[in-house]
């Protein structure tokens, strides 16, 4: 299978994957950019352990959180990142601009996606794969290199947080 | 806020996220992978430069350790003909 096969099959599930962790075109072009120069790197070391999809996945997930972490390194440490990174990353940081969201609907999702943004990693990724991506518990589990049970668990403690931090907090 | 309305609440929350449309990537996209894909198979692959600098290492520490080796030598020579040598002959033998 070549580079541009697996592009056109695979490009719409990268870039919208990446939209869900950073909610801005601009990044999710840059992250389905990496992904796909991974890809590239790596095709011939791809073991058909797991399917294609799910290495696809993975490797957009890992490539999303690198990108939010080092957003937060910006932040954190900005005048001792390199110049070619602060401005890879620091671009529209804050703007929410996810083509998905209709209109009427962007302040109540801006809000929505803040919540989800503030939560662990993996907690995200699991709200992600199965509320946002609609995958079923034994897919999102073989993506994350978790049990089913696991999986499970941090669904539960997603929407647990989320409700928190919603204020929503009785009941969940 | 009761037990079940903030579960109904989440579950709508929830809902809202099932109700993102798939978004459509930009055709520009590939044209900049495949640009970035050239530009860096242009440029000199990080393990023959890791291995360049190897050798490198290696052939400087073999220069430091001969060299090294070479002047306790001669500082051993050098000593040597300064300490006098004791033997047990006699002037008038």
């Amino acid at each position: 299978m070549t580079l541009k096969e697996i592009y056109d099959e695979h490009k719409n599930l990268v870039y919208n994957v990446a939209l869900q962790y950073v909610q801005n075109v601009k990044e999710a072009e840059e992250i389905t950019q990496d992904v796909f120069l991974s890809i590239h790197e790596k095709l011939n070391t791809f073991k058909a352990d797991s399917s294609l999809k799910t290495w696809i996945y993975r490797i957009t997930v890992n490539k999303s959180l690198d990108l939010i972490k080092a957003r937060k390194r910006i932040k954190r440490w900005g005048i001792f990142v390199s110049t070619d990174d602060e401005t890879k990353y620091k671009t529209n940081v804050k703007e929410f601009n996810h083509p998905g969201v209709q209109l009427e609907q962007k302040e109540a999702m801006e809000k929505l996606f803040k919540a989800i943004n503030e939560l662990p990693e993996n907690q995200k990724t699991a709200l992600i794969l199965l509320k946002i991506d609609d995958l079923k518990m034994n897919e999102a589990a073989e993506i994350m290199e978790v049990s089913m049970k696991a999986i499970e668990s941090l669904f539960q403690r997603a929407k647990k947080n989320l409700a928190i931090k919603l204020n929503l907090n009785e009941g969940i | 806020m009761n037990s079940s309305s903030s579960k109904d609440s989440m579950e709508m929350i929830l809902g809202q996220l099932e109700n993102i449309k798939r978004a459509e990537i930009s055709d520009r996209v590939y044209d900049r992978i495949v640009e970035r894909i050239s530009k860096t198979s242009e440029k000199i692959p990080v393990v023959w430069v890791r291995a360049a600098a190897a050798v490198f290492l290696c052939l400087l520490a073999i220069e430091i350790l001969s060299v090294n080796s070479l002047t306790k030598e001669k500082n051993k020579s050098e000593v040597a003909q300064l300490v006098p040598q004791s033997n047990n002959y006699l002037y008038n033998e």
